[in-house]
């Protein structure tokens, strides 16, 4: 296996903020695996995935390097990096509601992205390939969702598009940061099995950033525990479900098996 | 003892000339000193009957019996209803004003009990937030300053300020992580010890529910399908939803399409049924299964 995603020694602090957001990171994503990444709001998972697309702040102090196949995301230029975000590295956010624009169709905000990433010239290839990547996500009147602005859809409609959308490049990295905490339990077992679904379909590798261990146990192949910053175990999810090494892993645990 | 009784609640709203039947004959009630949970998923109408309960909204028809004593208009007896029910939010960022510290937000629910001077309410206020587990310093501080967890106890203290018997809490954990979630938790478990609390906990979590409730109602748009005691539902559950709500929990649902809810006669549950046949055009009577489980479904 190739290593996809090499992070090395990657430390961030955000200008205001005291303390480092992240700190001394490490660690390497092969292709095709599912590494989930677990922590408590304010563990910096999130940080993790905005430095991976290199969206952070402009007067953020970063330290180390984030190595995506042979580039340092760090070093490229604003060009370079337009191919990878959202091309090469696909992306499926938190909220559903704030990740699309709330005055634009659907359509409109899905044909642009079409356009500008993929070239696609003629609205109808667009038409015919959000057609083919809506079935893949079990959404099936195209044409309404097409024509609907985000307020119109259901949270669970919009995150299929947002899923629709972050594969319609054939990405080669897919993050995932929490794309359920903000729906149902319903909608979220849909959501998780179309994922896995499409995980092995595809042979997609993910990054998979969440609170909520159950998800990690039924998803992922490799777990980083994350803790104010720091990656406090680094292990394989059975290893981590059932000899868990850290303190703080411990205790995550308990209390998950605690309220389930 | 039953401490709160809804008897066939219903409250509709019109949203664009149509009708949506938030709550379509409720019956529900609260034991006393315990916990019962009402599941659904969103836009079932578990926040509107929490709402229609605490009188925010007039109910179209039905009654709403407090400890024997009809509550249905609010107007006249908002006082009982305040005495005795309190509620915690769902979004902790939502329900406190930004611009107040703890102080004053507590200071100002305590205002509406009695009128007390500052130094005395300081000391009322000092008093509950150490049950909820906090210092001294934490009057000063301002919602931005304190996170989720923090402002969901918070939340807790007010809600105990006025001594309530019962307290609604409107999916208190479903914006906090799984540590955070335990705290509260057992919080809660405490204080209802403590004060001899009822409460209505609302949740789309069965998992969640399983550890904490004593009696478990399950909602799907404005309708109950079954309720009965936790270890009825969760060692036997009967209706296709609460199966599904059950499978959902464990992320068994492989159904990748999504249905949605249309109006239609009889069964509201049909359109996404597996058993659904002819009967189910007709509504569907309650069945009582086993003591205190009921459910209403044709097949069971």
């Amino acid at each position: 296996m190739e290593p996809l995603l090499t992070i090395n020694n990657l430390s961030i602090k955000y200008k205001e903020k005291k303390g480092f957001a992240l700190k001394n990171i490490c660690f390497t994503l092969y292709e095709g695996e599912i590494l989930g990444i677990v922590g408590e709001s304010g563990s910096g998972k999130t940080t993790l995935a905005y430095s991976v697309l290199n969206i952070l702040p402009k007067e953020t102090h970063i330290e180390g390097e984030i190595i995506f196949g042979k580039n340092n995301l760090f070093t490229l230029g604003e060009r370079d990096l337009d191919n990878i975000r959202g091309k090469e590295i696909g992306v499926v956010f938190q909220e559903p509601k704030a990740a699309f624009n709330p005055v634009l169709s659907i359509g409109y905000q899905f044909i642009e992205f079409l356009k500008s990433k993929l070239r696609i010239k003629k609205r109808s290839d667009c038409f015919k390939k959000i057609e083919k990547l809506f079935s893949k996500v079990g959404l099936n009147d195209t044409e309404r969702i097409l024509k609907s602005y985000p307020h119109q859809l259901s949270g669970g409609q919009l995150q299929r598009t947002m899923i629709a959308m972050a594969l319609s490049t054939n990405p080669r990295l897919l993050i995932a940061d929490e794309p359920t905490s903000s729906l149902d339990v319903t909608i979220e077992s849909q959501i998780i099995n179309l994922l896995m679904r499409l995980q092995k379909e595809l042979d997609l590798t993910v990054l998979f950033i969440t609170h909520n261990l159950a998800l990690i146990e039924i998803l992922c192949n490799q777990v980083l525990v994350l803790y104010e910053g720091e990656i406090r175990e680094q292990t394989t999810k059975d290893l981590l479900f059932h000899s868990p090494k850290d303190i703080y892993t411990k205790k995550l645990i308990d209390s998950f098996r605690k309220i389930t | 003892m039953e401490i709160l009784r809804t008897d066939k609640l219903v409250k509709h709203f019109k949203v664009k000339k149509r009708i949506v039947k938030a709550l379509d004959g409720i019956d529900i009630f609260v034991k006393e000193k315990q916990t019962t949970a009402l599941v659904g998923e969103s836009g079932c109408g578990k926040t509107t009957l929490a709402k229609t309960i605490l009188g925010f909204y007039n109910a179209d028809s039905g009654k709403i019996f407090l400890r024997g004593k009809d509550i249905t208009n609010v107007v006249k007896n908002r006082k009982f209803i305040q005495d005795n029910i309190q509620i915690v939010f769902q979004d902790p960022f939502l329900s406190f004003d930004p611009r107040y510290t703890t102080f004053s937000t507590l200071y100002e629910t305590l205002k509406i009990i009695r009128r007390v001077p500052k130094e005395k309410g300081r000391g009322i206020i000092i008093d509950i937030l150490n049950k909820v587990g906090f210092k001294e310093d934490v009057l000063s501080r301002f919602p931005h300053q304190l996170s989720g967890g923090q402002l969901q106890r918070i939340s807790i203290g007010r809600a105990l300020l006025r001594n309530p018997k019962i307290v609604i809490l409107d999916e208190p954990t479903s914006n906090l992580d799984v540590s955070t979630t335990v705290r509260i938790i057992e919080l809660l478990d405490r204080l209802q010890e403590d004060h001899s609390l009822s409460y209505l906990f609302i949740s789309h979590n069965l998992k969640l529910i399983k550890n904490i409730s004593h009696y478990i109602f399950v909602m799907y748009y404005g309708k109950i399908v079954e309720y009965g005691p936790k270890e009825c539902i969760w060692k036997n559950p009967l209706h296709p939803y609460t199966k599904l709500l059950i499978e959902a929990s464990e992320y068994k649902i492989k159904d990748v399409s999504l249905k949605e809810k249309e109006d239609t006669e009889g069964c509201l549950f049909k359109n996404r049924c597996l058993l659904r046949s002819k009967k189910c055009d007709i509504e569907p009577e309650r069945k009582e299964v086993e003591r205190g489980h009921f459910v209403y479904c044709h097949f069971v």
